[in-house]
């Protein structure tokens, strides 16, 4: 099957998906150039579409169509056969590979189906012209088939799935085991799998066996998974968690009705009092309470 | 397009100037202080191969591409300085590659040393990873041109700045222009967390003074390493060996990951006390990209001011533009044969 060039009526057009994968697209305006173009030449470059039962759905072009100065415009029909749009597409960006590209890719990969596995979206995407392309697709198709299928499910972006594909077997399969045990939502999932990557890599150790300590294995047996990602956290920033620990501790001597806050990435060198007057005349007590907090601010800033 | 990072590093293409190449260092951020440096991008793209490099990340064409009309170089350059004559700009031509690494190819640096001679209120800094100095040896500089090595531990140099020069050849570099009469600059950036670092940095620092004194040290800044989130993982793929990005981080402000504060505390505090073992109080240290507070802390007069305790000369700068007055002051004030002009706060704030 090839493309087939044709004129067809804007009306008929569907951006609905293509508007809800690109939002930023909405947002920049389109290049003067082009729309004094499209004013004085027409659109020469056709926009791309696929038949859909009601019409056409936009696959390429938003800028085109919607400052396109008439009630027609001149569109490449994408046959709607499995994968075919994907290998066209691409191949008319030949020349052009990048993350524009990708983005695109990405919306096709989502827009055509969410139950097939990514090894069969990246099969066709096998041209010569786009190897890179390639490269990162055959990486994403080598995630264990229970990782895919959990990608699809969360609608993880093209971007996510090159992160895990770059992460060991070993560690996608423990991270598995930990969805076995417990309920993990997507983001949570990403988390800990960052997590277990950063600590197996400084300690140089396969993650099953940071997961297979006693006390993250309690963690995760007992309090879930929010609780084992803050006891990970707590191992990924050990020093970041020992000074807020000491923060914490200080900030629990403050006088009565003062709370202090901190930025706890330790990066801001500053303290949020907090308090709460009712009546002008806690003025005074809160005057006290800020002196008798003297002491404790002191200390907390000298960690700071 | 160079598909992939690499790629570029190989060939070098000779590029025209086009529009402005002289610009204030990228790097100026509101809450980080930054030294006022002005670039000029005669070079875009690298020979080397650090592993925490950001060009990985920035630069979309990976061609290495050279500007070789020095005349339109320089023309962008007197336009800038000649509008201000009563200021002393430092320039540097190192902001997307290094300035001397390929030199026996472009013969760039010489080009612009010789030029940077005869301007009265301008210095030229070189900024290199490499020991490419043959080339510039010879010439009649007239202490204009500040030659400066970023330097970092034999370990961090094996480990991680793939295809530089080692160590003991950058040193050795050092001092051969050292002894040909040109200003020096050190950058002990990025430092970096590793095995047995306290005594690293030490020897470090201990090796560098055994090639010059400090009478020609125009200056020095320390910076950690930091690098944007994005680039995490092209470290990771591009250096699958590196373990710097499983490294304790925290975000900070201007977007990028850094060892937590704590961390470059322990790590200033011990570069600079093995530095003022050899540096005169004048001699101007600074941080590069680091948080106020930080500068307060090391060069205010809070309770640690580690550099103050020193004797450095220079109090703490309240804005970048005063931070450029003081690299003026203590320029004119240690070479006055320069005949830099004579630095007035008003030319820079």
């Amino acid at each position: 099957m090839g493309i087939c060039q044709t004129t067809i009526a804007i009306a008929d057009i569907n951006t609905t998906d293509y508007e809800s994968s690109f939002p930023k697209h909405l947002a920049t305006p389109p290049r003067e150039s082009l729309v004094q173009s499209m004013h004085q030449t027409g659109i020469l470059s056709p926009i791309w579409v696929t038949p859909t039962a009601d019409g056409y759905t936009l696959l390429d072009g938003y800028q085109r169509l919607t400052h396109c100065p008439s009630t027609h415009i001149l569109a490449s029909l994408i046959p709607a056969s499995e994968f075919e749009q994907y290998t066209l597409m691409l191949e008319a960006h030949a020349e052009k590979l990048n993350r524009s590209v990708m983005q695109k890719v990405l919306f096709l990969l989502n827009w055509k189906s969410t139950t097939a596995s990514l090894a069969d979206h990246c099969a066709p995407l096998g041209l010569q012209h786009y190897n890179a392309l390639l490269v990162h697709s055959k990486k994403i198709a080598q995630l264990p088939q229970t990782i895919q299928t959990r990608c699809h499910q969360h609608a993880l972006s093209f971007a996510v799935c090159l992160r895990l594909a770059s992460y060991t077997q070993e560690l996608l399969h423990t991270l598995e085991t930990v969805v076995a045990s417990v309920h993990v939502s997507s983001s949570n999932w990403l988390r800990i799998a960052d997590q277990l990557h950063d600590l197996s890599k400084r300690h140089n150790t396969p993650a099953s066996a940071i997961l297979a300590e006693p006390d993250t294995q309690h963690i995760l047996k007992t309090q879930g998974a929010s609780a084992l990602i803050q006891h990970l956290s707590n191992q990924v920033q050990p020093t970041v968690h020992t000074v807020n620990a000491q923060l914490t501790q200080l900030s629990q001597t403050a006088p009565d009705g003062i709370q202090i806050q901190w930025d706890h990435s330790l990066e801001n060198r500053q303290l949020a009092l907090h308090c709460t007057l009712r009546d002008p005349h806690e003025l005074n007590h809160l005057s006290q309470q800020l002196q008798k907090a003297e002491p404790v601010v002191s200390s907390m800033m000298a960690l700071l | 397009m160079s598909r992939y990072y690499r790629d570029g590093k190989a060939k070098i293409q000779y590029i025209p100037k086009k529009g402005d190449v002289m610009d204030t260092c990228a790097t100026i951020s509101n809450k980080y202080v930054c030294c006022n440096v002005q670039v000029i991008k005669t070079v875009s793209n690298c020979p080397f191969d650090c592993s925490y490099c950001f060009l990985q990340d920035y630069l979309n064409d990976g061609n290495t591409k050279v500007i070789q009309d020095i005349d339109a170089i320089m023309a962008n350059v007197h336009e800038k300085v000649d509008r201000e004559p009563n200021r002393l700009f430092r320039i540097g031509t190192w902001e997307l590659g290094d300035s001397l690494a390929l030199e026996v190819q472009t013969g760039q640096a010489a080009a612009l040393i010789e030029r940077f001679r005869d301007i009265p209120n301008a210095l030229l800094e070189l900024k290199t990873k490499s020991d490419v100095v043959a080339p510039i040896l010879t010439l009649d500089h007239g202490q204009k041109t500040v030659v400066s090595w970023s330097l970092n531990t034999h370990a961090v140099v094996n480990a991680e700045e793939h295809k530089t020069a080692r160590l003991a050849d950058r040193l050795a570099a050092m001092k051969a222009v050292y002894d040909a009469g040109y200003l020096v600059g050190v950058h002990i950036d990025p430092m970096i967390i590793h095995d047995n670092w306290e005594a690293e940095y030490t020897d470090l620092v201990d090796q560098l003074f055994a090639h010059i004194q400090p009478d020609r040290l125009a200056w020095l800044s320390i910076g950690s390493l930091r690098f944007k989130p994005e680039m995490k993982k092209k470290m990771e793929s591009n250096f699958p060996t590196s373990s710097l990005t499983a490294a304790e981080m925290v975000l900070g402000d201007d977007g990028k990951l850094r060892y937590p504060k704590p961390i470059r505390n322990q790590m200033y505090a011990h570069i600079l006390a093995d530095l003022y073992r050899y540096l005169k109080p004048e001699t101007l240290i600074y941080f590069c990209m680091e948080r106020w507070d930080m500068w307060q802390r090391f060069f205010g007069e809070g309770p640690h001011y580690t550099a103050m305790h020193y004797g450095h000369l220079y109090p703490l700068p309240q804005s970048i533009q005063e931070l450029d007055y003081h690299f003026a002051r203590s320029l004119t004030d240690r070479y006055p044969h320069l005949n830099l002009p004579i630095p007035h706060p008003d030319n820079y704030l």
